[in-house]
């Protein structure tokens, strides 16, 4: 009401003014002086020592008054926050702000000008936004309506600086001789008094307010451009922590940087100085509106070191593996690999695509809402699943995994919760711990441990392994077993070469006359080079190996010292020719040893063997030794009886077959004389005792031979001894009640005989199970 | 000295039992493994004769596991969509415990090599005197797990013994580590004594007790599929495990319920364990307390802590869920 009235008395005393034109000699500035008097007049703000104080604070006031009614939006924003109701408020807001406390300001003028004004509003709903960070949160919206709403008001609230009497007046001054300077033209060509001028301008005014009724506190100062808000000058200052807050959170970086954990910047705050904070007051305000994807962020990113980029490698050599498994299937199958739609390329590929080359910085700030968490334990997930080998999954079976692991965190934070609410005082926080793990399925913290052992670096040295071996696998089957090297060399790996199908020159002669048929440069074409070596279908011009002639002379001179003597009397011996190894007869080439059906090698060879393996290594490999070869001894064995007692049995029905013939015989020729009788009959013995030579034979031979089983089992156990000091002292806590010469080969004597030798010796109180025999199940 | 306090012990267990086993001749029929239990729990350092009703007790456990072995090995195979139950269906059971996957496919590998070695002793032994016995027919079979993403590219792999190196010497530690154990418990056996306990570490459920075992099992009252005799041995071999975990479990379980009467009751007592008792003994000092046999409680207690398996998924969610029996 009051601007009302204000404005009627301004109506008429302008039209007082535009009659007396030129009459009033007033100076400019008490005239101006004298109107925002008399303006200010009936105001509560009215101050006379502060000029515009009036004009300020009825329209700041208008302001507020219309924006603390601008319900439902402005609720939020009408009191304090109180500490009950967000606990953690005045850690993130460190300067809070509402209308009361404007309001407050305003009663107590500490505004000076509409900029500090404009301040504290804008204020209100920065700290509204930077507290509820989630983008859905609905004080957002209402932020943003007030925002938009407050814009909408303060257009139309002049940008008056309160200033005292003696300082306005002089300020008018100054902006009087301003002007003049810049527009001395206009005040020659014009002889209009700078009253009039005013009073003009005010009329001008006037009028186009007449056409905005509704625009009354729009009086006589026109809206300068420059009096846009802006919006970016409102600059929270970032606080100033305490030096004590400062080093806790030092302290905390550095325990995080232990874990693997991404690194935060430190205090970067995308709310505070962001260039782009304007952008959440619009409405459809979206942060991936602009393309910018969540591993974007360098937080969200998977860091570089400990577990997860072992996991990582882990993907990468999974996935060359499976690769090379569908080239060697390809291979196999004699498909091209286009078909199956790999390229070597891929994985790399990959890789370059998922790194971001945004700045970090240019990226919209990062707020994650439960949403957004969500993706991107998706993400975790997925390499989790990756990592156990599918390499793709559909999206509901990864939705549901990535469920059931947020199940799992929030359990995992219920349990903690409770712990720390039940046993908070009766607990040290490693045993609420211990106990929540526990109670989540980690029933002891080496769990973890063993999972990173055996699951991440185990699991990957398999990897690693099976890729080596599918590498040699793969190139075993591409390469001729000639050396492919030459061959590629060989090849003309210029396109061109097999366009213009001049390639078969190089290549010596045709083997299936394809070039004869025209068809040597299809054939080419149509097979994968890789996998059909060129050699079959084109032949090659390589030259055959030649058996190189031996110049003794020039050899034995080759040779070093030490073996001239050696060859020279060799060459000697064989009269005048040295003859590879390979061209000599069998019988003098050098000697190998034969593996005997033992399967043992004996002890010659193995003085060949090197002592470079590790002590548990040559203990497992001796046990596997022994072990195999102690079944194929016992195979041997039974061999062995089997083969007597079948010889035996030949034996007797050869004999049995004889005197059945023989008795035959004596009834056919029982009429025959007795000389032929007489010689029969010493053919007969003599057969017999031929029969029983051989018998005897027979089993000596036998009987040589375990013997010499027996001896080389010996020799071979004792030389393993001697051979692996190491393997004894490791196996010593078993065997170390045994005396030297059983204990040796107490694993290859069946239970039975080793009771039977326990019960000789009574002296001896405990024995070595051989795992084989003596327990069925448990071992 | 000691031995004759076992059989002292063995006498009045012996007389308990009778006293028990008279009210319980009519469901013998139901118990069928007392003796082999009872050499089990000998073996894992239970007294020669326990309890009649703490054998049964624990014949009851390992049977009622035994079923809930195979009901889930069953559905396992339902879900494979194969109508067979196989090996690798248990093996999935018992998957999380490294170590016993381990002994079991080391355990399997080495039956397959007795079984060739066998075949080939019995059939064509005579007719290949003179040959080289084919090494490669003892090589151990390899059991394969298809879970294991490694086996997914074997087809091109030869075959290739040094793979599982570090399994099998983990497998192999632990077996050594039994076989410490086993000579720890021995060690003070007189020689007659040994012979009995190495007659019961061969123990079994099902070593040319198969049938009994099916019987005993009454395996098709649960599940359609009929399990072969593969799967049997793999029961027997994870029945021998139970008994192991429940013996050891429930030893501990007395230990520690003796501890603490003794500190209750304020009087000190020499430890129970011998080793322990021979380190600090004097000429005069009393004689050792005897081992008293597992009670059924102790059985109880150790099957209770053994069930303790946290179910974290089900935190939170209340209801009266069955919560399924796990496994030993």
């Amino acid at each position: 009401m009051s601007t009302k009235m204000n404005n009627n008395k301004i109506k008429y005393l302008l039209e007082a003014l535009e009659q007396k034109k030129g009459e009033i000699s007033m100076p400019k500035n008490q005239l101006q002086l004298l109107l925002s008097d008399i303006e200010a007049v009936g105001s509560k703000w009215k101050d006379a020592n502060r000029v515009g104080q009036a004009q300020l604070y009825e329209a700041a006031e208008f302001v507020l008054n219309t924006l603390r009614g601008y319900t439902p939006y402005c609720d939020p924003f009408q009191k304090k926050v109180v500490q009950k109701e967000a606990p953690d408020y005045y850690k993130i807001i460190e300067h809070p702000m509402d209308f009361t406390q404007i309001a407050k300001k305003l009663k107590m003028h500490e505004y000076n000008n509409k900029q500090e004004f404009a301040d504290d509003l804008y204020l209100i709903y920065s700290n509204c936004l930077k507290y509820n960070s989630n983008p859905d949160h609905i004080f957002r919206e209402y932020a943003r309506a007030m925002k938009e709403k407050t814009d909408e008001l303060l257009v139309n609230v002049r940008d008056i600086t309160i200033k005292s009497r003696e300082e306005f007046l002089a300020s008018v001054d100054q902006e009087q001789e301003d002007e003049q300077k810049i527009n001395p033209s206009i005040t020659e060509n014009q002889p209009v008094t700078e009253n009039q001028q005013i009073a003009d301008s005010l009329v001008l005014n006037d009028e186009a307010q007449e056409e905005n009724p509704q625009d009354l506190d729009d009086i006589n100062v026109p809206v300068p451009e420059e009096e846009q808000i802006v919006n970016d000058s409102i600059i929270i200052n970032e606080s100033d922590d305490d030096e004590e807050e400062a080093e806790i959170d030092r302290e905390l970086q550095e325990i995080l940087s232990n874990f693997d954990m991404p690194k935060y910047p430190d205090r970067w705050d995308p709310e505070i100085n962001n260039p782009d904070r304007d952008k959440f007051f619009e409405p459809g305000y979206d942060p991936s509106a602009n393309n910018s994807t969540l591993d974007q962020y360098p937080q969200l990113q998977f860091p570089k070191r400990g577990t997860a980029l072992m996991i990582e490698n882990n993907i990468q050599t999974l996935k060359r593996s499976r690769i090379l498994h569908s080239k060697l299937m390809a291979a196999r199958q004699n498909i091209p690999l286009s078909h199956l739609g790999i390229t070597e390329t891929a994985p790399e590929e990959q890789i370059t695509n998922t790194k971001p080359n945004i700045d970090p910085r240019n990226l919209p700030p990062l707020m994650l809402n439960s949403e957004g968490a969500f993706e991107s334990t998706k993400r975790v997930v997925a390499k989790l699943c990756q990592h156990a080998g599918f390499e793709a999954t559909s999206h509901t079976a990864l939705t549901i995994l990535t469920e059931v692991a947020q199940d799992y965190f929030l359990n995992l934070g219920k349990t903690l919760r409770t712990y720390i609410d039940d046993y908070g005082k009766k607990m040290t926080p490693e045993e609420i711990v211990t106990h929540t793990l526990y109670e989540n399925g980690v029933t002891s913290i080496n769990k973890i441990e063993s999972y990173v052992k055996n699951d991440i670096i185990r699991y990957g040295s398999k990897l690693r392994d099976i890729h080596n071996r599918l590498e040699t696998t793969y190139k075993e089957a591409l390469a001729s077993p000639e050396n492919h090297e030459t061959e590629e060399e060989s090849f003309p790996d210029t396109e061109d070469a097999f366009m213009m199908g001049n390639f078969g020159e190089d290549l010596g002669d045709d083997f299936f006359g394809f070039r004869e048929l025209g068809l040597g440069s299809l054939v080419v074409s149509i097979f994968p080079c890789n996998f059909i070596p060129q050699r079959l279908f084109l032949g090659t011009n390589k030259p055959k190996p030649q058996i190189k002639k031996t110049n003794e002379e020039t050899r034995k001179n080759s040779q070093i010292g030490l073996l001239r003597d050696f060859f020279r009397n060799n060459m000697e011996e064989s009269g005048g020719k040295l003859i590879e190894d390979e061209f000599l007869p069998v019988k003098q080439r050098n000697q190998r040893p034969k593996v005997p059906p033992t399967g043992k090698i004996p002890p010659q060879s193995k003085r060949l063997l090197k002592p470079q393996l590790t002590a548990a290594a040559l203990a497992e490999k001796k046990r596997k030794r022994e072990r195999d070869a102690q079944i194929a001894e016992e195979k041997e064995r039974a061999k062995r009886l089997k083969a007597e007692e079948r010889a035996k049995k030949q034996a007797e029905k050869e004999e049995a077959k004889r005197l059945k013939q023989l008795e035959r015989e004596a009834q056919k020729k029982a009429e025959m004389e007795a000389k032929e009788a007489r010689k029969a009959e010493q053919e007969l013995q003599k057969r017999l005792a031929q029969e029983a030579k051989e018998a005897r034979k027979a089993e000596a031979e036998a009987a040589k031979k375990a013997a010499m089983e027996n001896k080389k089992r010996k020799t071979s156990t004792k030389t393993g001894k001697s051979k692996t000091p190491q393997a004894e002292i490791s196996s010593t806590p078993v065997s170390r009640k045994h005396e030297p010469d059983d204990g040796s080969d107490s694993e290859m004597v069946p239970l039975a005989q080793r009771k039977k030798r326990r019960a000789e010796s009574s002296g001896r109180t405990a024995i070595v199970y051989s795992e084989n025999y003596t327990s069925y199940d448990g071992l | 000295m000691n031995q004759t306090q076992k059989t002292i012990a063995a006498d009045k267990n012996n007389k308990d039992a009778k006293d028990i086993k008279a009210p319980l001749d009519k469901d013998k029929s139901k118990y069928r493994y007392s003796s082999e239990i009872q050499q089990m729990m000998f073996v894992f350092g239970e007294v020669p004769e326990p309890l009649q009703e703490t054998i049964m007790l624990v014949e009851d456990i390992v049977r009622s596991q035994v079923v809930e072995i195979i009901i889930q090995a069953a559905a396992q195979a339902a879900k494979r969509g194969s109508r067979y139950m196989s090996a690798e269906d248990l093996i999935f059971l018992i998957r999380h415990d490294r170590a016993k996957v381990n002994r079991l496919r080391t355990y399997l590998s080495w039956k397959d090599v007795r079984k060739n070695a066998k075949d080939t002793g019995g059939n064509d032994g005579a007719e290949e005197i003179m040959e080289e016995p084919n090494a490669a027919k003892a090589r151990k079979m390899k059991v394969k797990l298809s879970w294991e993403l490694v086996n997914s590219f074997s087809e091109f792999l030869n075959a290739d013994s040094d793979e599982d190196d570090e399994e099998e010497l983990e497998a192999y530690n632990d077996s050594i580590q039994r076989l410490k154990d086993a000579d720890e418990i021995t060690r003070a056996m007189t020689r007659d004594e040994y012979v009995h306990y190495s007659e019961c570490r061969q123990a079994s459920f099902t070593y040319r007790k198969a049938k009994r075992f099916r019987e005993w099992a009454n395996m098709s009252a649960y599940i359609d599929m009929k399990p072969n005799d593969d799967i049997i041995d793999i029961l027997g071999f994870l029945t021998f495990e139970m008994v192991s975990t429940l013996t050891e479990t429930a030893l501990r379980v007395k230990q520690d319920l003796d501890r603490e009467q003794t500190i209750h009751k304020g009087i000190k007592r020499p430890r129970l364990n011998n080793r322990n008792f021979n380190e600090n003994s004097y000429l005069f000092s009393p004689p050792p307390p005897e081992q008293t046999a597992l009670q059924p409680s102790h059985i109880h207690e150790a099957f209770r802590r053994l069930q303790m398996v946290p179910q974290p998924i089900k935190n939170f969610r209340g209801g009266l869920a069955r919560t399924k029996v796990s496994l030993i």
